[in-house]
């Protein structure tokens, strides 16, 4: 029980920088990918990806706060 | 000590931006440099056609066949193509030594005269399979002048019509300058392509070989084995159609910039920044053997400016094609001819492929 909560505490101080971490990665591609959308910075893989952690992220910051 | 828990949480925030800069520079090391070698396994090699690709003809050496557009804004059209040869390659002779160009004249014995002799001027060249007119006009005036370069291209044989990759390999990240591109495929003339190595997905199709097959949305231009060239729209086109057609070539990047009829379009498939003013480098068609490609210098105020996607489309309107097709532009956009740079980049990169003239 106490491992548990220690996790949860763990995570709710790790989350918030995680998810900035992300949107800033995803500022920086968007700025540059609106000068210059035929580079593809969005368009692509990785950039999916970040999109994809961010709102699973997000989602999960959320419910951790309800708790 | 609330000092001390802003100045952490201010450390703390750096931090977070330091990690995420490094993340982006990783992101870019992957996405933007380190070069990846493109599957070839599935790759599919277009059948020619069964009747053998046709000869077209070229124009007599005496008629020049020199396309002037009509755009009436400026009369400062610098267009000097002497067809006096200034320079003749007589391959004929024992003591001349064949240029790397000339060498698909492989003639054992030299003195049997059998080799096709090259006319080439600073602004032409010409052999028994190519015909190329260089020149350069310029529209506007004062900050809005626009200049741009015309290579008017003739080939007997539609396979003198190719394309290259960046370090003779497909795959993504692979690049190099048009130039040395240009000289390591012994090109007459080049300019730069669509960078199909900038996207994962796109149709690539080159020199009679299927690399790669997405349906992106964009329009394409294909040129097939019997000379004829267009551009399609998306929905106008499958895998299957540009096989059975025996398509030669496919480049994705667009859009068209004429309708059916050879007019100029007003609407465009394309996003709305490509149809601002840039940099260009475009290809277009007359009729099957007859090529043009129009290179537009730009971001230099008071030598050119740019076109836009209607001028450009104007201007191919007014050359009289019958199909043209927008490709990568801005910074990549670049014309060599005679093995150096003949447009004027305000700055190059290095591109993933070049579309050139070349002998056979």
């Amino acid at each position: 029980m106490k491992t548990g909560k220690k996790v949860l505490i763990i995570i709710k101080k790790i989350l918030p920088h995680l998810i900035f971490i992300l949107a800033a990665i995803l500022i920086v591609l968007l700025i540059v990918d609106y000068f210059n959308p035929l580079m593809k910075f969005l368009d692509n893989g990785m950039a999916y990806c970040v999109m994809w952690a961010l709102c699973v992220l997000s989602v999960l910051h959320f419910i951790i706060l309800l708790i | 000590m609330k000092k001390n828990i802003l100045l952490h949480k201010i450390l703390a925030v750096f931090c977070d931006l330091i990690i995420a800069g490094v993340l982006l520079c990783t992101f870019a090391l992957f996405h933007h440099v380190i070069p990846k070698k493109g599957n070839t396994e599935n790759a599919i090699s277009i059948p020619k056609p069964t009747a053998s690709i046709p000869a077209f003809s070229l124009p007599d050496i005496n008629t020049p066949q020199v396309h002037t557009p009509t755009i009436s804004t400026t009369p400062k059209a610098t267009a000097t193509f002497p067809y006096t040869a200034e320079k003749t390659s007589d391959l004929t002779t024992p003591s001349a030594t064949p240029t790397a160009r000339q060498t698909y004249a492989e003639t054992p014995e030299p003195t049997v005269v059998q080799i096709p002799s090259v006319i080439q001027t600073e602004n032409s060249y010409r052999s028994n399979n190519v015909v190329v007119n260089m020149r350069t006009e310029q529209t506007g005036s004062g900050k809005s002048i626009v200049t741009y370069h015309i290579a008017d291209i003739y080939v007997t044989n539609v396979e003198c019509l190719r394309s290259a990759f960046a370090e003779q390999t497909y795959g993504e990240n692979y690049a190099q300058s048009v130039l040395n591109q240009d000289k390591e495929n012994n090109a007459i003339v080049a300019i730069s392509g669509d960078s199909y190595g900038l996207s994962d997905t796109g149709v690539v199709l080159r020199n009679g070989i299927l690399y790669k097959f997405d349906n992106t949305g964009s329009d394409i231009c294909v040129l097939y084995y019997d000379g004829r060239m267009e551009t399609l729209s998306p929905g106008e086109y499958t895998k299957e159609s540009l096989v059975a057609g025996g398509a030669y070539q496919v480049w994705n990047f667009g859009p068209g910039l004429l309708d059916e009829s050879g007019r100029a379009k007003t609407i465009f498939n394309a996003d709305k920044y490509i149809t601002k003013s840039h940099p260009r480098a475009s290809i277009g068609y007359y009729a099957p053997g007859h090529y043009v490609f129009v290179l537009v210098d730009g971001r230099q105020t008071g030598y050119s400016t740019g076109m836009t996607l209607s001028e450009l489309a104007k201007l191919y309107e007014d050359l009289g094609c019958s199909a043209a097709y927008n490709l990568d532009g801005g910074i990549s956009a670049v014309m060599t001819f005679d093995d150096s740079v003949y447009s004027h980049p305000a700055n190059t990169r290095n591109v993933s492929d070049i579309i050139y003239i070349g002998e056979i």
